[in-house]
């Protein structure tokens, strides 16, 4: 069964904590580097100045970490921000 | 993919595991950047390793710290940028402006991160560039930019103006506010607006090399020897930390967890009016506990880079005078700096001096210090209106604190004798307001629990950079560790005991060597021994660093070279600032002025004991008991030729002075 059919990822702007270990995590799952750039399915803009955090998810390449029993970026996520949603 | 540590860098081939490979050299003076590969440094790991010696070898002893002689380094570490837990630290090594021995100071955030994925380990910068300017590191390239539009600015204005320059909201940004421009001796480096890199006045070396800012902007990324074993040691790591009570407390309440009545220790000691006593009234500390700013305030939590403790706070005041304010802030020592030391029990007042504060670009311990002593001598009336300019200087007053700030980041009036930090300023107005001055080695202090916790008290004391608790203290004795767990971790039964002298000289020297293994790593000190012994060890980051790096390091190997590095900084000292035994002794009033009631009530710094203690000390480093210097032996053990051929050129082995003495008398 390919789970990428029945779920996907959500993500909390309001509980994330803009540390970018998820976006590290899934860097690491899809090449095995450590980067902020291109590498992950996730990306994280920190406002300094009024504490807003945007997150961009590409849901379209992330294949919900097929070979660990959790999503690395889930694993990483301390503040519990992200979270697997069922989709149709 | 190879590892070039050891071969010359004309083609720049510099790819290496873990790190970005490069180090650059850049000349402010004539515009020159020379690279390097950071192989060449790989005996001193990283960080604060790599930056203690430079500095140690490109700074001319008689270099004023304020001269284009000087250098300033950035410095990340084979863990910055990686999953190993908050792993954002960027390290700055520069000779300390207040002091004229060494400094480093250590802030967070995600610059070091970014400063990596651009390719660039360290930055090493020298000289002094004609007209203020800033540098933009990206992707292995660096640009010397016009900073005159930004002169005056201050730091938070320099970050948005710069980020619009270059429009790119994933820059990063460590910039000087005025402070750091007009040479304030407490001047800081602010990263990311809110984190900064205080000791040292390494803001005012920025401004003496008309140095306004550093941004960076990196899209490479870091590859590690071993991938999967590196992931999986990661996951048991963050477990650990997730399940430590101490850390837990910091999740739920921030950084300021460990500050009021409800904090992660209790009732703990603060430093109150000019740290003369460590008890604050109850009715003041209930009205600035760290529950009241987290339900009034908190709208989020802004984490360290890769950090799973989210111990900064996001603060948006929606009352009082500064209705609207919206800031990442309050640290403990910020809490304290601007709050119990200047008797200031108004959250609204502490939330506007951290925010000036961070806005000028001063470090809140060494300007608290100053500060809380002004107000301290005037109210004891060794000085008055004459000096003050006409200012009436009272405890509590939050528009005088705001005052004080902005006559001392411009220099005006007052202002410019308190810009020269406490000891100096003592020292010029002198009336006996010398022995009030809060200072270790000539560097403003703001600490707590000092007089009840002696070794925290001694490693603040012996500290290379002129006080600070992260050089050495440890936090065993706020923990009370138990004998048994102090004994496996130490071999010091006594660490968990606040009161007790014993043992103590070991635990500390024990606590130097070991802190330096996080500074080079590149990892925050929370994650780490010093919070909680549950947490990273020597082993863990040796087993860590390895498998970012495929360097072969263990627990021991990493402790010898944090020896060896607390030893450069102490050698940097006696040759700079010429400190001996007498410049680790306390100052007048935690010796003379007993903590007033309380769990330690009566608690002083006792000056036998202390002598004791020290001796303690020098001993567990292998160090000369009668002058506190280094010994050829102990030197030599660690393989420090070079750092024992200048000691002795310059005469400063303990036989040596004995034997200056015994020829003068002679003459």
């Amino acid at each position: 069964m390919n789970i990428k059919l029945r779920y996907c990822l959500k993500i909390d702007e309001k509980k994330c904590t803009g540390c970018q270990a998820c976006v590290l995590a899934c860097s690491h799952h899809r090449s095995k580097t450590f980067s902020v750039e291109n590498t992950s399915c996730i990306e994280v803009f920190r406002n300094n100045k009024n504490g807003d955090i945007k997150i961009n998810l590409n849901q379209s390449c992330c294949d919900m970490c097929e070979q660990e029993e959790m999503p690395l970026c889930i694993q990483f996520c301390a503040s519990e921000a992200i979270k697997i949603v069922r989709t149709i | 993919m190879k590892d070039n540590s050891d071969s010359s860098l004309s083609n720049l081939e510099v790819y290496m595991f873990g790190l970005g490979g490069k180090v650059a050299w850049i000349n402010l003076s004539n515009n020159r950047v020379k690279i390097e590969s950071t192989g060449k440094y790989k005996k001193f790991i990283g960080g604060r390793g790599v930056g203690s010696y430079l500095v140690f070898k490109e700074v001319p002893e008689a270099a004023h710290p304020l001269s284009p002689e000087n250098i300033i380094t950035f410095n990340t570490g084979p863990l910055t940028g990686t999953l190993a837990p908050s792993s954002g630290r960027i390290n700055i090594s520069t000779k300390n402006v207040a002091t004229h021995g060494i400094s480093f100071a250590n802030a967070g955030g995600h610059f070091a991160p970014e400063m990596k994925y651009a390719g660039f380990d360290h930055l090493v910068i020298q000289g002094r560039a004609e007209k203020p300017i800033y540098l933009f590191i990206h992707d292995d390239k660096i640009e010397i930019k016009s900073a005159e539009y930004l002169w005056g600015k201050d730091a938070w204005e320099t970050e948005e103006l710069i980020m619009k320059e270059l429009t790119d909201k994933k820059i990063h940004v460590a910039a000087i506010g005025q402070a750091g421009e007009n040479l304030v001796t407490m001047a800081c480096i602010m990263f990311d607006r809110a984190r900064a890199a205080g000791w040292g006045g390494c803001g005012a070396v920025m401004g003496s090399k008309n140095l306004k800012a550093v941004a960076v902007r990196g899209k490479g990324s870091l590859q590690v020897y071993d991938p999967e074993r590196f992931l999986n040691f990661t996951k048991q790591i963050w477990k650990r930390l997730l399940q430590s009570n101490t850390i837990q407390l910091f999740r739920k309440y921030g950084n300021l967890g460990t500050a009021g009545a409800g904090g992660v220790y209790g009732t703990l000691a603060q430093s109150v009016k000019n740290m003369e006593d460590e008890v604050w009234e109850a009715e003041k500390t209930l009205q600035v506990r760290e529950i009241i700013f987290k339900e009034k305030y908190e709208v989020r939590r802004m984490a360290n880079f890769a950090c799973p403790i989210n111990c900064s706070c996001f603060y948006h005041v929606n009352e009082g005078k500064f209705s609207g304010q919206k800031l990442e802030a309050l640290k403990t020592n910020v809490y304290r700096a601007f709050g119990t030391n200047i008797d200031l029990p108004s959250r609204e007042y502490i939330l506007m001096a951290n925010e000036m504060a961070d806005r000028y670009g001063m470090n809140c311990d060494s300007l608290s210090a100053v500060v809380a002593w002004a107000i301290d001598v005037y109210q004891k009336g060794l000085i008055g209106k004459d000096i003050t300019d006409g200012l009436d200087l009272h405890w509590g007053d939050g528009d005088l604190q705001l005052k004080l700030f902005k006559l001392i980041a411009y220099r005006k009036g007052f202002g410019d004798i308190l810009a020269q930090g406490v000891y100096c300023a003592s020292q010029i107005i002198g009336r006996g307001t010398e022995k009030y001055a809060m200072h270790v080695k000539g560097h403003g202090m703001c600490e707590q629990a000092i007089r009840s916790h002696k070794g925290w008290a001694l490693g603040i004391m012996t500290s290379t950079i002129g006080g600070g608790h992260l050089a050495g203290a440890p936090n065993t004795e706020q923990r009370s560790l138990s004998p048994e767990e102090g004994m496996r971790c130490f071999g010091v039964p006594t660490a968990g005991e606040p009161k007790v002298y014993e043992g103590k000289g070991k635990l500390v020297a024990w606590f130097e060597k070991y802190k330096i293994i996080a500074d080079m790593a590149g990892l925050c000190s929370f994650t780490t021994y010093w919070i909680d012994t549950s947490l990273i060890g020597a082993d863990d980051f040796a087993k860590l660093i390895s498998l970012a790096t495929g360097w072969k390091l263990e627990g021991k190997d990493l402790l010898n070279l944090g020896e060896s590095i607390y030893n450069i900084e102490k050698a940097f000292n006696t040759l700079h600032a010429g400190f001996s035994r007498k410049d680790d002794r306390p100052p007048y009033k935690l010796t003379e002025i007993p903590v007033s009631s309380g769990e330690f009530a009566g608690e002083r710094l006792l000056p036998e004991k202390w002598e004791e203690m020290l001796d303690d000390y020098y001993i567990a480093h292998g160090w000369d008991v009668t002058t506190g210097w280094q010994t050829r032996e102990c030197l030599l053990k660690l393989g420090l030729n070079d750092v024992k051929e200048r000691l002795e050129k310059a005469g400063k082995f303990p036989h040596q002075k004995i034997l200056k003495k015994q020829n003068k008398g002679g003459k």
